[in-house]
């Protein structure tokens, strides 16, 4: 077999380059065995490896493995708050949900809640202020002004929750992540900053799918409305509410903002409370028909 | 002998100079932080440091200029094919709006390298003088989109330097050389997790420094075939700091080139070890590099890491200089490979 010449004449070449130099490679050989011994740097511990190994499947889409690498973690060490906030994101991912779109998160709440504030009283009030005045008894107008408030609520909340617009409606399996993902951050007492934010913001996120599933009634989608069932439902929400702004002020390290989310908060709860003693005051039949107040706002119930 | 046993030691004591050292958290993968002026520079990495350049270049290793004659003015602009996407990102750094680069990473949240810059140096024989008007490096990626990590490197830099590179006594082979460089710095640099930027559990926010380094260097030779050379450059190594918030550390480049007989001897290629004690990967800390002259208006710059490779040329026609490389790199954060990014770079200057 003919051998290529010129080829094997530049490989013979190159290799008495190399023989000539043997003398100087073998110090290199000595200076970057040093070098490699003098600058091994610091071997990454392996868990801090799984940590990243778990948020590169997420982003990669791969949530059941970094639910597995996470889950497992946690059986080896249950106090793992790391791994216990990537697990929870994995289960929050497979739901679709994601927190890089909501950088400006915290202006957007303060900014939804006063707003929803502003527009009751310059709009929906005058709504509510109309039909009242058409009332033809005082039991009539007690009613209204309870309903008033259970619409002043609702309105908040929707405002609240429009902030997740984006989010689609959840399916029962999503639904099921999502409060999974819940409730592993739930039982961690000591998150701070930014865990215990996002916490809350899952939270909310749940509550925007709860309102149409769990507080079907505070919808007001049937014309009929039972007011006990109301009145719990509310109670409920409240308490969702409320650990959802607890959440939101115990993140939170500045001091006008923790401020601004009590008073907020306070707001709220005022809200709820004067709905519940609205309705627990009234002397009507347990089942009411709203259909006229639907009405009047535009929509549209189911008989 | 003697001389090569020297060669060792310094060796071994500047690698112990930043064995213990500390590093702000950055990408090992990446060269967002190279000190390029062209496509050259920008395709070999840190092989520059061992590889004397071409004469449409100014020698990132100063001592390779011992001996030079010229008398030679360059103007250079490099831009990259992600310069629409980074360059709000010099007025944020000078007006230190942490808020709207976190922002602007947020939009692009896959890895992201850039490079630009404008450049200019005058050499006169063994010496020279540049001016870097501007530099943008940026390398930046956001993993985990639910609970989201964002990994920065923004930096934007103005820089005055000065090198030259002497003889050593009367030995031809064995040459020194120093860089001395007084750098504007703005920088964005920090691994985060976005959602404790926002509860204000973290604040993160642009760092301006003004560094002088002093990067010595030194390169022999031996008479043999191949042309041989060992070259040694310390870089980074910070004189003074206005801001002592970014740690950095000083890193040893050492190489062995060689230009081989066959092909006329217009190859020359280099074996590159940076000292980078943040990249664990004991292999990623080498490279191979060449370069290919066809003549002095024209060559091939190529170089080969571990999971990185890149591929330029450079022309010159009257005055104008122009060249085009791109490089394709892996992103590493943490152990973890997060994604390939390819940059290309366009070169256009004036050279007289």
């Amino acid at each position: 077999m003919r051998s290529n010449i010129r080829g094997s004449g530049t490989a013979i070449a190159h290799l008495q380059g190399m023989m000539t130099s043997r003398r100087y490679t073998r110090i290199l050989a000595i200076v970057f065995t040093a070098l490699s011994i003098g600058c091994s740097g610091e071997l990454q511990a392996p868990i801090e490896s799984e940590y990243d190994q778990a948020n590169q499947q997420i982003s990669e889409g791969n949530f059941n493995t970094a639910i597995a690498i996470m889950s497992q973690r946690l059986e080896d060490d249950p106090s793992d708050r790391v791994a216990r906030l990537i697990l929870a994101s994995a289960f929050a991912a497979r739901a679709g949900v994601f927190m890089n779109q909501y950088y400006d998160i915290g202006q957007q709440i303060a900014a939804k809640i006063k707003g929803a504030e502003v527009y009751w009283a310059t709009h929906s009030k005058l709504i509510f202020n109309r039909i009242e005045e058409n009332a033809k008894s005082s039991e009539q107008k007690s009613l209204l002004a309870a309903f008033e408030s259970v619409y002043k609520i609702i309105y908040q909340i929707n405002e609240l929750i429009g902030i997740f617009s984006i989010i689609p409606t959840l399916s029962p399996a999503d639904h099921r992540d999502l409060q999974q993902a819940v409730s592993i951050l739930i039982v961690e007492p000591n998150y701070m900053g930014g865990a215990i934010l996002y916490r809350g913001l899952l939270r909310l996120a749940l509550l925007k799918n709860d309102l149409r599933t769990k507080y079907e009634m505070l919808g007001m989608a049937n014309c009929e409305v039972n007011l006990s069932v109301l009145a719990n439902q509310l109670y409920s929400l409240q308490k969702d509410v409320t650990g959802v702004m607890s959440d939101f002020i115990s993140s939170s390290v500045k001091e006008n903002k923790q401020s601004a989310l009590f008073r907020t908060t306070a707001q709220i709860n005022k809200n709820f409370d004067s709905a519940r003693g609205a309705l627990n005051s009234l002397s009507v039949a347990n089942t009411i028909d709203v259909s006229i107040l639907t009405v009047q706002f535009g929509g549209k119930c189911k008989k | 002998m003697k001389l090569q046993f020297i060669f060792v030691i310094v060796a071994i004591f500047i690698s112990a100079v930043n064995a213990n050292a500390q590093l702000s958290p950055t990408f090992k993968n990446v060269n967002y932080d190279d000190q390029y002026m062209g496509v050259e520079g920008f395709i070999l990495g840190r092989t520059c440091y061992s590889l004397r350049a071409t004469r449409l270049n100014l020698n990132c290793n100063p001592a390779f200029m011992a001996g030079e004659v010229e008398n030679k003015l360059n103007f250079n602009l490099n831009l990259d094919n992600n310069v629409t996407e980074v360059s709000g990102y010099i007025n944020e750094l000078q007006d230190h709006e942490s808020e709207s680069i976190i922002n602007r990473i947020l939009d692009n949240p896959k890895p992201l390298v850039a490079y630009d810059l404008a450049t200019s140096w005058w050499q006169y024989d063994w010496w020279a003088v540049a001016v870097t008007p501007a530099r943008l490096a940026v390398a930046s990626a956001v993993t985990n989109p639910a609970y989201p990590i964002v990994s920065s490197h923004v930096s934007f830099q103005r820089e005055v330097s000065m090198r030259g590179g002497v003889f050593v006594a009367e030995d031809l082979n064995f040459k020194i050389g120093a860089n001395l460089r007084y750098v504007q710095n703005n920088q964005f640099r920090d691994e985060f997790a976005l959602l404790d930027v926002i509860s204000g559990t973290r604040k993160i926010n642009v760092v301006e420094n003004n560094i002088v380094y002093f990067e010595p260097a030194m390169t022999y030779s031996w008479h043999s075939a191949w042309e041989s050379h060992v070259s040694l450059v310390l870089t980074h190594l910070r004189l003074y700091e206005s801001d002592r918030s970014v740690p950095d550390v000083a890193r040893p480049e050492i190489g062995y080139s060689t230009s081989p007989e066959y092909l006329n001897k217009k190859l020359r290629t280099s074996i590159h070890y940076t000292a980078r004690p943040d990249v664990t990967r004991i292999g990623d800390r080498f490279r191979f590099g060449g370069i290919y002259e066809f003549s002095d208006l024209l060559s091939f710059s190529f170089s080969l890491a571990g999971d990185e490779y890149g591929l330029g040329v450079t022309g010159r026609y009257d005055s104008v200089v122009l060249g085009l490389g791109t490089k394709s790199e892996l992103f590493n954060l943490n152990g973890s490979d997060v994604g390939r990014v390819t940059t290309t770079l366009f070169q256009a200057g004036l050279t007289f």
